[in-house]
């Protein structure tokens, strides 16, 4: 009788490895064994949340004492009206509730993109300039003046046409995009590299447990738990 | 009344031939068609003696019945030539043979003078036992006739258009001289002639010479049945008004009875209270105003005689002509050009666009097994290195050069007193879980360290296994790491409150409101109850909060919707690598108190704190790692400028072969 408490982690690494190796595949291109390890990865983490909800938002909401029943009413009637969504037939009387969602969701994220990052950064700006050094005050400045202005610019897509039939943005629009687009590259480098050393950071983190495993995993012990 | 044009109206069936009186029959042979007298009889039209004489007086409109009023006598109905064919279909009891002038009333006898009687009776005398009417259909009244009395005789001759009702056909006129006293035989009499009221013909002035002079017209009203055109005799008859509606019997009666009985009534005196209930129009002293001011008075079309119209016949009469309105669109050159540039880019969407032949050295899939061999081996033998030799063979970043943002997130974690309360936010998918453990396990271990309560969060559903994960792994990284006469480290002090649904909204929510958002935590506890985690506080309660996400999004949301409830309490972060460029700013900004990224950041907290963490550990191979990528980087960036470059002068190669 195999000792079922201790079998789980070892177990749990073994399918580990082997998922790991399967999304490895890719190297090989798109193959049946990648497929499934995703498919594996969204099947067990959407099942995990749908507990997750039952059990963490609906069920406690619902064993609420009385009073406390009569104060989620209009929310748990607006979720079961939801409901309705899930029916071609009944969808167009979910609209409603989804309105309300979109209207409080629009109206938070409008608000807090206002005050807590169009102001804050604004004013942030303006407060590089208050530097004592003014060297520094000329050179921060500048490069966020120069940058913040050319990289507005940049999106700005006003043309008029020339009298050879070129469509071609006025010159001196031109010229900002023309250097704003250098600041953007910067960025989009700056978001790359910090792309690539996240993945890289996961990939080592994968690397090091197959290498774990396949020096360290104790074969024994995880044999001995059938016997 | 019948049309004229109806011949049923004289074919009447034979049978009829029984009602036939016998001096009819006496003249049969005389009669072109004997049914057409019997048609006349039949429906009743025979001799419609008023209707004849206004024909031939030229009165217009003589075809329809004679008034009731007229009270003409019998004898001017008899030229039957001239009688309307589709004349009235009344019996006539006016028409009745009054040239029997012993069926003339008494009254009328009276009013002739005595030269008219004797020649009203030989106009009306029979020639052997038939009326003679003076002449026939085929003679033209101009022509004198025996029996014609002279005042008759004298009467112009009325123009041949004149007779264009009269009987054309020989059947017509033999109709016309049936005798109208066999009328009497059928029980009708004079009295039994329905009323006419109302007059339906003009006369013309040319036409009433004969027997009414001009002064006579001025004293005599023309009305009811052409009185003005009877001989002088009886135009002395005196005329009496007519009356519409007037019965038979009265309007036989002598037209001097009634002024004779109006002389004899006293004049009506009304009482006041039936004055006062008379009509307004009838006491009005005037005529009801009629506004002539507009001087325009319709003379034609249905309206014709009102006053005041709109003169609408003059706009819609008003003939122009249309305005031409070219229906060619003008379009100018420049509009042609785009409009030719806009249908060219249709054509081209629907044209399969050719894809240029990718030059490349070696297969794609080649390039990707060498360069994924190339970082596997790369990890692997940083591994071996690490576990062959002395670990951490690549310095970690110096405790003296640590970034002022994972300084600042340390000392904040180093203030934190025991009765201080934590939230932390696990909101990393479990992709990058990886890095973001690596990144933050020197952190949660600083936390665990502290012996604070901590409470676990997250807007990922994903999120409360992931924390639940790293905190044990903390816990017992600490626990083996122990110092001796210290007390063990516990999970105890954690509280995994769950999942935070809503999105932004829901954040907003708990940031504002956590107990009603969290009652219990997925344990079921209530952590509402002990200070300083009370019911009504909010997320300022909290003496700091820390946010470990992998999504820059997910990191502002925090910033946005909590940080401005959190004051003055710090908000801290870990946040990946690849969202530092996004969330730098607000570190800036002072929005956030104190930042780690990424594993170096991992690293340079956990060096700075003198531990060795996951971070430590993935120290040696990410430093490797990261120099042969970007190795590897360099490199392919070198090929493709050489294939670019190389493909470039040979292209410029084709175009000047002779250069």
């Amino acid at each position: 009788m195999p000792d079922w408490g201790n079998l789980a982690e070892p177990l749990g690494t073994i399918i580990g490895f082997v998922l790991t190796l399967m999304v490895f595949s890719y190297i090989f291109g798109d193959n049946i064994l990648f497929r499934l390890a995703t498919h594996i990865f969204i099947g067990v983490a959407a099942g995990y949340a749908a507990v997750l909800v039952i059990y963490n938002i609906i069920f406690p909401v619902l064993a609420q004492p009385g009073e406390e029943l009569v104060r989620l009413g209009p929310p748990l009637i607006l979720g079961a009206w939801l409901l309705t969504k899930t029916s071609p037939r009944l969808s167009r009387l979910g609209n409603p509730v989804l309105a309300y969602l979109v209207g409080v969701g629009a109206a938070a994220a409008i608000s807090g993109a206002l005050l807590g990052t169009i102001f804050p950064l604004v004013d942030q700006s303006t407060r590089a300039l208050s530097d004592s050094n003014i060297w520094n005050v000329i050179v921060n400045g500048s490069i966020i003046l120069v940058g913040t202005i050319t990289t507005l610019i940049y999106f700005h897509y006003g043309a008029h046409p020339t009298p050879s039939g070129v469509t071609k943005r006025e010159t001196p629009i031109e010229i900002g995009a023309w250097i704003g687009q250098f600041f953007i590259a910067i960025t989009l480098g700056a978001i790359f590299a910090g792309v690539y050393l996240a993945v890289l950071t996961v990939f080592i983190e994968r690397m090091r447990f197959v290498w774990d495993f396949l020096w360290s995993f104790d074969w024994k012990y995880f044999i001995s738990l059938f016997s | 009344m019948k049309p004229a044009s109806e011949p049923e109206t004289f074919r009447q069936p034979a049978a009829s031939q029984e009602s036939v009186p016998d001096w009819m029959r006496e003249i049969g042979g005389e009669v072109a068609d004997g049914k057409v007298a019997d048609g006349e009889v039949a429906d009743g039209k025979v001799a419609d003696g008023e209707a004849a004489v206004d024909e031939l007086y030229g009165i217009e409109g003589a075809e329809t019945a004679a008034p009731a009023g007229s009270a003409k006598p019998s004898g001017f109905a008899e030229p039957a030539e001239f009688t309307e064919p589709t004349g009235s279909t009344e019996p006539s009891g006016l028409a009745e043979p009054a040239a029997e002038m012993g069926e003339m009333p008494d009254w009328l006898k009276s009013q002739m003078p005595p030269s008219a009687r004797e020649e009203s009776s030989s106009l009306f005398a029979e020639t052997n036992g038939k009326p003679d009417i003076g002449w026939s259909q085929e003679e033209t009244p101009s022509t004198p006739q025996t029996g014609v009395p002279d005042w008759l005789s004298e009467a112009p001759t009325p123009a041949a258009g004149d007779f264009s009702s009269a009987a054309e056909s020989p059947a017509e006129a033999a109709a016309e001289e049936i005798p109208a006293d066999w009328f009497s035989k059928f029980g009708i009499t004079s009295e039994e002639k329905p009323a006419e009221a109302t007059p339906a013909f003009v006369l013309r002035d040319d036409d009433m010479t004969p027997f009414v002079s001009g002064d006579e017209m001025a004293s005599t009203e023309p009305v009811s049945g052409g009185l003005e055109s009877f001989p002088d005799w009886l135009s002395q008859v005196p005329t009496e008004e007519p009356a519409p509606e007037a019965p038979p019997a009265r309007a036989a009666q002598p037209p001097e009875i009634e002024p004779q009985a109006d002389a004899d009534l006293a004049p009506a005196q009304l009482p006041t209270w039936l004055e006062a209930m008379r009509p307004v129009e009838s006491a009005a002293p005037t005529a009801p105003y009629a506004d002539e001011s507009v001087s325009s008075l319709e003379t034609s079309g249905p309206l014709a005689g009102l006053r005041g119209v709109l003169p609408a016949e003059v706009e819609i009469t008003r003939i122009r002509k249309p305005p031409v309105y070219s229906n060619k669109l003008q379009v100018s050159e420049a509009h042609q050009a785009r409009v030719s540039l806009l249908e060219e880019l249709v054509a081209a969407e629907g044209q399969p666009k050719l894809v240029a032949p990718h030059i490349a050295i070696v297969p794609q899939t080649v390039l990707r097994l060498a360069i994924a061999l190339v970082l596997i081996l790369t990890v692997f033998g940083s591994l071996w290195l690490s576990s062959e030799r002395t670990p951490e063979w690549t310095p970690l970043p110096e405790p003296t050069n640590v970034p002022q943002e994972v300084e600042d997130l340390r000392g904040l974690i180093e203030t934190l007193s025991a009765d201080a309360s934590v939230l932390v936010a696990f909101d990393y998918e479990p992709g990058f879980s990886g890095e973001m453990e690596a990144s933050a396990a020197g952190v949660v271990a600083h936390l665990i360290e502290k012996r604070v309560p901590l409470l676990l969060v997250s807007t990922n559903p994903l999120g409360p296994a992931l924390a639940k994960r790293l905190v044990e792994q903390q816990v017992d990284e600490l626990n083996s790491q122990l110092l001796p006469n210290t007390s063990p480290y516990t999970t105890s002090l954690f509280t995994n409150l769950g999942y935070i649904p809503g999105g932004i909204a829901g954040m907003r929510a708990f940031a504002e409101t956590p107990a009603q958002i969290f009652p219990h935590s997925l344990d079921g506890e209530d952590v509402w109850t002990t200070a300083p985690l009370t019911t009504g506080a909010t997320l300022a309660g909290f003496t700091l909060a820390l946010v470990i996400t992998d999504n820059p999004d997910t990191a502002r949301a925090w910033i946005e919707q909590a940080e401005p409830v959190l004051e003055p309490s710090p908000l801290l972060m870990v946040v990946s690598a690849q969202a530092e460029p996004m969330i730098r700013p607000y570190y800036d900004s002072g929005q956030v108190q104190g930042m780690v990224t990424g594993l170096a950041g991992g690293a340079a907290y956990e060096n700075k704190r003198g531990r060795s963490g996951l971070a430590s550990e993935y120290w040696d191979t990410f430093s490797l790692s990261l120099l042969v990528a970007t190795i590897l980087i360099l490199i392919g960036g070198l090929v493709n400028a050489s294939l670019t470059s190389l493909a470039r002068n040979k292209r410029k190669g084709e175009e000047q072969p002779y250069a």
